[in-house]
């Protein structure tokens, strides 16, 4: 999703400023990064806070539900969100760390890597 | 905005001759309190939202009596604005203070709008809520061509409200509390016709 598609989401629910919902985004990737470093913004892209609509969304896809979760909670809707927002985010890091373990295998004591 | 298509002049002639009191009200009395009636409807709670697009100026301020309403409208007042975009920047509504050191905010100075934007933008779209022109009265106590602007199902509730402050100024106490509470019924009435009516999406 787009920044803009995101901040449509969230209006769906309620309504909240641009500025809010930029400043709600930037703490939910910090959220994110700090529990799955390295598994949540795109490839060779650093992240930047949006600051506008238009701005770039470097945030992975699967992470983008949870985010408006928490963007939801933070704006005083119910815990329900948090909730979802750890119990997606969870979801969405172990699909991309499943991805990224595929064809590798554990090496046994003496063995070598095929 | 609603129009009833009930002009003022019949209203308050209508109401004159009902109103059973000993002293004589003026019409610019009748058309205080109904400009007043319909000023606090409109922004409390009709919230009719239109936008004006003006030029960023280099001092960051909006004189909002320099900007020109449309004919049927009431000039804005900075508290009559809902949100203001720089361009497609959203605003924040701040104070004199915060507005001075936070970029991307907005606030009152003067009775003006300034703001803060971090880039000087082309065009500010100011949101705000509209009120209706105000009706006027001449020095002869007649009333200018003009028709009350809320919806015809509840003309009954700006008789109430116009036949309780003229009994209310006549000091008819008891029949002051009779009619303006049949106001408040009629607006709690108002209050939920209107709930129905809000936009489902969006600020």
């Amino acid at each position: 999703m787009t920044i803009l598609e995101m901040f449509e989401k969230a209006n769906l629910i309620m309504p909240i400023e641009q500025r809010r919902f930029f400043n709600y985004f930037d703490d939910s990737v910090n959220e994110l990064i700090a529990m799955y470093d390295g598994f949540v913004i795109e490839k060779d892209i650093e992240y930047q806070p949006p600051t506008d609509l238009s701005d770039n969304n470097a945030v992975l896809p699967l992470y983008h539900n949870a985010i408006i979760d928490n963007i939801l909670f933070l704006s005083g809707q119910n815990e329900t969100y948090k909730g979802e927002f750890v119990r997606k985010s969870r979801q969405a890091f172990l699909k991309y760390w499943n991805d990224n373990a595929k064809g590798r295998r554990l090496k046994k004591r003496g063995e070598k890597n095929v | 905005m609603f129009n009833s298509g009930i002009s003022v002049k019949n209203l308050v002639s209508e109401l004159k001759q009902e109103v059973d009191i000993a002293l004589p009200i003026s019409n610019k009395s009748y058309v205080l309190w109904l400009n007043s009636l319909e000023h606090f409807l409109y922004t409390e709670f009709i919230q009719e939202q239109n936008k004006i697009i003006v030029d960023g100026t280099d001092d960051c301020i909006i004189n909002l009596g320099d900007i020109s309403m449309p004919d049927d409208e009431a000039a804005i007042r900075f508290e009559d604005i809902y949100t203001v975009f720089a361009d497609t920047k959203q605003l924040i509504k701040s104070t004199v203070t915060s507005g001075n050191i936070f970029p991307n905010t907005f606030y009152k100075m003067d009775n003006n709008l300034a703001y803060n934007a971090l880039f000087q933008p082309k065009e500010i779209r100011i949101i705000y809520f509209v009120k209706p022109k105000l009706k006027a009265v001449d020095e002869n106590d007649n009333i200018e061509p003009g028709n009350v602007m809320l919806p015809i199902e509840f003309i009954d509730l700006v008789k109430a409200k116009l036949r309780g402050e003229a009994y209310k100024l006549s000091n008819e106490d008891s029949l002051a509390a009779k009619w303006l509470n049949d106001y408040n019924i009629l607006l709690e009435t108002f209050k939920a016709w209107l709930n129905g009516k809000q936009p489902n999406f969006g600020m």
